[in-house]
């Protein structure tokens, strides 16, 4: 069951990395990547719940906080 | 009667998963088909948020009190803080690039 929702979240991270390739603007391409950092940490917290292992849940978090630096710096360093 | 109380959080489990899914299935969706930039990033802010909250709250019920659901409420928290800033910061440094909505009937920030 939980393979089943992972392969979901795949799929619609898979359909968000096309306003990746195609936006508009820059900050299109900022938000939908900023929206598959997060699906891509759930994948990360299912997949350990999957594999029973603890270790993945901490590099979780360093990737949350990692994420949120991210897109601030690019929105200040593109914008204006 | 503790193989009847597993199932019934199973069950539980699964309703806040599936539920979650379906949100970021949405969120999906409505990246690809608004029209406008802002309309965008209105669903991605909401749904995004709901649907990662609703996983994290479903796996917090799969797997019980201990170490793990302590950081998942850590990372529960952390996401409620940060996620509404950084989509915040993303739509002001876009207003101020002059990325202005379609269809704009009356303009508030503009003195």
């Amino acid at each position: 069951m939980i393979e089943i929702i992972i392969i979901v979240i795949l799929i619609s991270a898979l359909l968000t990395f096309y306003r990746v390739i195609k936006g508009p603007t820059l900050f299109d391409r900022i938000a939908a990547a900023d929206s598959i950092g997060i699906m891509f940490l759930l994948v990360l917290v299912l997949l350990s719940i999957y594999f029973q292992r603890q270790i993945f849940i901490d590099v979780a978090i360093v990737y949350a906080l990692l994420l949120f630096v991210d897109v601030l710096i690019m929105a200040k360093f593109f914008g204006r | 009667m503790i193989n009847s109380i597993s199932i019934l959080r199973e069950i539980i489990a699964y309703v806040f998963l599936i539920t979650g899914t379906y949100f970021l299935i949405s969120n999906a969706i409505g990246m690809i088909r608004f029209p406008d930039f802002y309309l965008r990033l209105h669903a991605s802010s909401k749904c995004l948020i709901a649907g990662s909250i609703s996983v994290l709250m479903g796996c917090i019920v799969l797997e019980g009190i201990s170490y793990i659901s302590l950081k998942l409420i850590i990372i529960i928290i952390f996401l409620l803080i940060t996620n509404p800033v950084a989509i915040h910061a993303i739509a002001h440094f876009a207003y101020n690039y002059s990325i202005k909505p379609q269809k704009i009937v009356k303009n508030d920030i503009k003195q």
